[in-house]
């Protein structure tokens, strides 16, 4: 089955599922720290350009702090993301799942260089579609990876809030299932809801046959139950 | 449209993490894809040069006939994901039918639209058009997946031309030295901007394509919840199965599957018997060393960096700087004097701070062996007060003595603590705080000759008894212990002793 998550095995035996960012999202978020960084050079270049060699030589130290420094004070200080990453909403992990690494970083900012050749991240790009989770080469000596922050949806609770106990003992990603298909109904079309639910209506209620509003209704009571909703918090949401 | 069939995990996804999806979609059937699509496209290219001579139009012809090749991908990428991938030839032969929809509007007034990846599968695939297509593609750009869509492109745009200018930038980092390209003439050179553009074109197509089919996938997959109907009817499945006794013939599978396991069993190849002796094989090896695959001579020449920019000082400049007021430059010098001094107090302060940090290290490498290891000495050895203060002079006497005044646990105590206190200070044992029992006895065993290791062995099981056991040891034992004490260790210690200031604390 074809999948964007990748599982990563912690030593206790839990899979944590991350999803490895791919190319275009990356050339977007790199765009951005590149315009911060161009803004800041461009105002120290005014500012510096008053001292003339004096200026010229603290300048490109700054130059070479912007560019060497700039990606791996914030991806280790910063949770990971550079501001570019944190508005694309992405962040640098280790391939074990724990946060980046001080020498992890330098290693693969020190590897833009390669990534870059022969010109504008074209290694970097043919590397991150070759590899199977999206690691260009810096990220490949590093061991590191670029991952989304939050991959959790979340979606409004349905409007009914009456329980109704499982009919039988239902497998997680089944019971996953009936919570989706209550927090999502909203965004389904009604014909589209009444098909879903009678895929379960005569698992549900085998004696009787149900109308199609009651069969959605059904599933409704039972996710509320799953998630432990009661009563009373129908007021806290009108 | 069967769920069932799905090769892909569906599941609703995010902006940018579904256009991901595309290109692991590109990684699964690239080679489809890129067969399909230079069986059609090639010859035309080849024609189109021939035509105009590559002059740059066949790049231009070919970029405003892209929404109609593009059609080829999505053609293989609609049946791919539903586990029913095409060959190329069904691709190609199948081109005339499902390259004539609409073709006017794809190559007129759609063609600059940034949304094309996205809305093409609207068109090819569902084959709206009108005004149910452009409702159609209202929902479907809803929830940033227009925008998605748009910078796809924008991006892809960028890609192709790195691709294009990659391509002469590694010609000329590749050249040897004494070749002059000039980069700028030779892309004005016949063929070759065009080549490099259909190059760009053809490798980054699928992924474009690929990125907005997966962008229509995942709309539909949330506005139609496939994920959820996928697992109710896996749900339904999974019921009717357990119901219909499906236990007892999976316990039957799973048995004729071991047992098939177990009979094919790997077979040991038997090693071909060699014929070499110690003699013979020791002549083998010393002619083949001496033969020409241990001796070949090769020369080797290997190109040397001419720098063709040797720095120059450039002297003239030394006075254009134009006027800076003397205060400035004097300004300007006190500034690179501090900073100066500021980086040699960095350097003096590192090595300092260096020396520090491995002061030990160094130490230990100057001083001999034993100086090291007049370290501490610990008061106590698992909560046993041992320190020379508390202990009496005559330890075996005291210990008698409160052994006849029933005191039993503390005088097996005193007599413990008493040899340990000795065994630091006379035989030079470095116990430490965190050290058991079992730990002293070993040291105890690695350091000192076998008559005391015999004795305290002795004693420690005698004080564990007491300890943990709460029993008591026979008194013939512990009357042993006492009189063989003297013999062991000196009945007081010699004072001039380095011996740490816990006596003082404890005095």
């Amino acid at each position: 089955m074809l999948d964007t998550s990748e599982k990563i095995e912690t030593p206790e035996g839990v899979d944590l599922e991350v999803v490895p960012a791919g190319v275009i999202v990356r050339c977007l978020a790199y765009l951005i720290d590149f315009s911060i960084r161009a803004v800041i050079f461009i105002v120290l270049a005014i500012l510096l350009g008053w001292l003339g060699d004096l200026g010229a030589g603290v300048l490109s130290i700054f130059v070479f702090l912007l560019e060497w420094l700039y990606p791996v004070v914030f991806e280790v200080f910063i949770n990971g993301s550079t501001p570019g990453k944190k508005l694309m909403k992405l962040r640098v992990i280790q391939e074990d799942g724990t946060p980046v690494k001080l020498s992890s970083s330098v290693i693969r900012n020190l590897l833009r260089v390669v990534d870059f050749l022969p010109l504008g991240y074209l290694t970097g790009m043919i590397t991150m579609v070759l590899s199977g989770n999206f690691r260009r080469l810096g990220d490949m000596a590093a061991e590191t990876m670029v991952v989304y922050d939050d991959s959790v949806n979340i979606y409004s609770i349905s409007e009914h809030c009456q329980r109704r106990p499982l009919p039988m003992p239902f497998k997680l990603f089944e019971q996953q299932a009936i919570i989706q298909f209550s927090q999502r109904a909203e965004g389904l079309s009604e014909a589209r809801q009444f098909e879903l639910a009678n895929i379960l209506s005569p698992m549900l209620s085998p004696t009787t046959t149900e109308t199609n509003q009651q069969a959605v209704d059904a599933l409704h009571e039972i996710s509320n139950e799953l998630i432990g909703r009661t009563s009373g918090e129908q007021e806290v949401k009108s | 449209m069967n769920p069932d069939s799905m090769v892909f995990v569906a599941k609703p996804r995010k902006g940018y993490e579904a256009l991901d999806f595309g290109f692991i979609m590109v990684r699964h059937w690239w080679k489809t894809l890129y067969t399909s699509w230079l069986v059609i496209t090639f010859p035309l290219f080849l024609l189109l040069l021939w035509v105009f001579d590559g002059n740059g139009i066949p790049g231009l012809i070919l970029w405003w006939l892209k929404p109609l090749f593009e059609r080829i991908h999505l053609f293989i990428l609609s049946r791919a994901v539903f586990g029913e991938c095409p060959s190329w030839r069904e691709a190609v032969s199948e081109f005339r039918r499902y390259g004539r929809t609409q073709l006017i509007q794809s190559l007129t007034w759609r063609r600059l639209s940034p949304t094309r990846s996205l809305d093409l599968a609207v068109m090819q695939l569902e084959g709206l058009k009108g005004v149910t297509r452009t409702q159609r593609l209202n929902v479907l750009h809803r929830d940033k997946t227009g925008s998605v869509a748009s910078w796809l492109t924008i991006i892809g745009i960028h890609i192709e031309a790195i691709i294009e200018f990659s391509i002469v930038a590694a010609i000329v980092i590749l050249l040897p030295q004494h070749m002059d390209l000039d980069a700028f003439s030779a892309l004005e050179a016949p063929y070759v901007a065009d080549s490099l553009f259909y190059v760009a074109m053809t490798l980054f197509s699928p992924f474009y394509v690929a990125g907005g089919f997966s962008l229509y996938l995942n709309r539909r997959t949330i506005l139609e919840g496939w994920d959820i109907e996928l697992c109710f009817r896996r749900l339904v499945g999974r019921v009717e199965r357990v119901k219909g006794g499906a236990v007892l013939s999976t316990a039957l599978m799973t048995v004729l599957l071991s047992a098939s396991l177990l009979f094919s069993s790997p077979t040991v190849m038997a090693e071909e018997g060699s014929n070499y002796t110690t003699v013979s094989a020791k002549t083998d090896i010393q002619a083949i060393l001496e033969g020409g695959d241990f001796h070949q001579r090769k020369t080797e020449r290997l190109p040397k960096f001419i720098a063709d920019w040797e720095y120059e000082p450039d002297t003239e400049d030394k006075n254009a700087d134009i006027d800076i007021p003397e205060w400035l430059k004097e300004l300007a010098k006190f500034i690179a004097a501090s900073i100066e001094t500021i980086l040699w107090l960095a350097v003096i302060g590192a090595i300092l701070l260096l020396i520090y940090r491995y002061r030990n290290a160094l130490v230990s490498l100057t001083l001999p062996k034993r100086q090291q290891k007049n370290h501490s000495v610990p008061d106590t050895l698992f909560d046993l007060e041992i320190s020379k203060a508390s202990l009496p002079d005559d330890i075996p006497a005291e210990v008698l003595a409160l052994w006849a005044k029933n005191k039993q646990r503390e005088a097996t105590s005193l007599l413990y603590r008493g040899t340990l206190s000795r065994l630091i200070h006379q035989y030079q044992l470095n116990f430490k705080q965190g050290d058991t029992e079992r730990d002293c006895v070993y040291l105890v065993d690695k350091h000192t000759e076998k008559s005391v290791t015999h004795y305290f062995l002795q004693l420690t099981a005698a004080w564990e008894l007491v300890a943990y056991g709460h029993k008591l040891p026979p008194y013939e034992e512990i009357s042993l212990l006492c009189h063989t004490w003297p013999s062991l260790f000196s009945e007081i210690l010699p004072s001039d002793k380095p011996v740490s200031e816990g006596d003082d604390v404890n005095a």
